[in-house]
């Protein structure tokens, strides 16, 4: 038998064993060099996708995993490795030329125009090329090992779209129910209950906003912040300050419509009613368990509790993600409030 | 705006019709004058039959030949005097190739900020 070295007999051995080598540059099997044989050997014998090129003309082997890459190409089997992939050889060559100067290389989901079904076909690619040395040190040829992430790279491409729209859907949606909103209510004469209802619903669009950057999972909550105090920030009045914490999708709807009912508050008869007034909003961990949230208005009028206990109050009073965890102070110097939420409800909320 | 001028006229451009009506409603209530058209080509031809817009305020994502960024280019490139004001549930756009004081509201939007955005534009 030819090839004794080759103790499998999968398809493509049988084709190695087959195939008139004297006609390649690598010449009939039993002058192999040693290295050659181990690369063979341990290309053909494994069930990953991989393939040998060698010496300086590239001879291509390659094994049953990687024959569906090839598609309908011409047989690669004994052919140069650049006449194989001529049609992506500028992008490849660079990282060919690497191996044999000693360097392997890795590529994540590489993107190659290919042509292996008689047209022009995106696919992507995650491989090594790693060099096969001879006893001197001198890299003979190398191996490839490789699997084609094309579907995969789609499929998160797909993805990404799916969430955009439904994120882009979401938002319309919100607006209709303003519309609608505004339109149903023309005649109420109290517009300050229609302003409050499309402020909470342009409220609850900015969160979902943030959830859908972060792909409806966790979000940080300095930017949670940041993006619901902005719209009521008037020239830096509201200072931001504490640590990195995640915060998961319930929490970030939670802490959004709070922190809006907080800076609504405030505009309409707090420290933000009045020029100079000011609020601190600082946030800790305690215990590596709880976190702490801080409102202090200072410099506006005093700070007198509310006869009305409307939806405003309700919302402030059930506090981070619904704890009911809430202290209010309606002193001189102005409101404060501390609300406090075991960090995991926050993360997995 | 003074009193003895007229008020200043709003180009109102959405596809959805509940929405273009909230925005007609919502730019009447200001004071100004409004203004609607469907989609980006019923805008232009408006804009070539009248003079008297000040700003377009439009929705992006418009079905049709143009969306609302070729919209605003196209008023950029042809009728450079007019305000653009820009809405869309989508994440902001990239306004550097729009003209200084083009603005951008993401949906759903509040109504006194886009209308304060508008004063500003055409006092």
């Amino acid at each position: 038998m030819r090839l004794p070295f080759l103790t499998g007999n999968s398809a493509m051995i049988e084709m190695v064993r087959a195939f008139d080598w004297a006609t390649t540059p690598v010449g009939e099997p039993d002058g192999w060099p040693p290295e050659l044989i181990v690369a063979a050997s341990f290309v053909l014998e494994s069930k990953f996708p991989a393939a040998l090129f060698w010496g300086p003309s590239l001879v291509t082997i390659y094994n049953d995993g990687f024959r569906p890459i090839l598609g309908d190409k011409a047989e690669a089997l004994g052919r140069s490795w650049d006449e194989v992939w001529s049609e992506v050889w500028t992008d490849l060559d660079p990282i060919v030329k690497r191996a044999f100067s000693g360097e392997a290389t890795f590529q994540e989901d590489m993107e190659l125009t290919i042509d292996r079904f008689g047209r022009q076909e995106q696919a992507n690619f995650t491989f090594c090329y790693s060099p096969v040395r001879s006893a001197d040190g001198t890299v003979q040829g190398v191996i490839d090992t490789v699997i084609e992430t094309t579907t995969q790279v789609q499929s998160r491409a797909r993805s990404a779209m799916l969430n955009d729209e439904l994120g882009h859907r979401l938002k319309n949606t919100m607006s209709m129910v303003q519309a609608i909103a505004s339109q149903s209510l023309k005649t109420v004469a109290d517009r300050e209950v229609v302003n409050s209802f499309n402020d909470r619903i342009t409220t609850l669009g900015r969160a979902h906003d943030i959830l859908q950057r972060q792909h409806w999972e966790q979000a940080p909550m300095r930017e949670v912040v940041a993006r619901t105090i902005k719209p009521h920030e008037d020239g830096g009045r509201i200072g931001c300050d504490g640590p990195a914490v995640l915060l998961g999708a319930k929490a970030v709807l939670s802490l959004s419509l709070l922190l809006h009912e907080l800076a609504t508050n405030a505009t309409k008869h707090g420290a933000l009613s009045v020029a100079g007034g000011q609020v601190a909003l600082v946030w800790d961990i305690e215990d590596d368990a709880e976190l702490v949230l801080r409102w202090q208005e200072t410099g506006g009028p005093p700070a007198r509790e509310p006869h009305h206990r409307g939806f405003g109050t309700r919302l402030i009073d059930m506090g981070l993600i619904g704890t009911g965890s809430v202290t209010k102070r309606y002193d001189d110097e102005g409101f404060s409030a501390e609300f406090r939420a075991p960090l995991r409800h926050l993360l997995t909320a | 705006m003074g009193l003895s001028r007229q008020p200043a006229l709003i180009l109102v451009v959405e596809d959805e019709p509940i929405l273009r009506l909230a925005a007609m409603d919502m730019v009447e209530a200001a004071g100004f004058g409004a203004i609607e058209a469907r989609n980006a080509d019923e805008a232009v031809a408006i804009l070539e039959r009248r003079s008297d817009v000040r700003i377009v305020f439009t929705d992006i994502d418009m079905p049709g030949s143009m969306d609302g960024m070729k919209l605003a280019a196209a008023i950029r490139d042809r009728w450079p005097p007019i305000k653009i004001v820009l809405t869309s549930g989508h994440c902001a756009p990239d306004l550097s190739g729009l003209p200084a004081g083009t603005r951008f509201f993401e949906k759903p939007y509040n109504d006194r900020r886009v209308i304060d955005a508008m004063r500003a534009l055409a006092p």
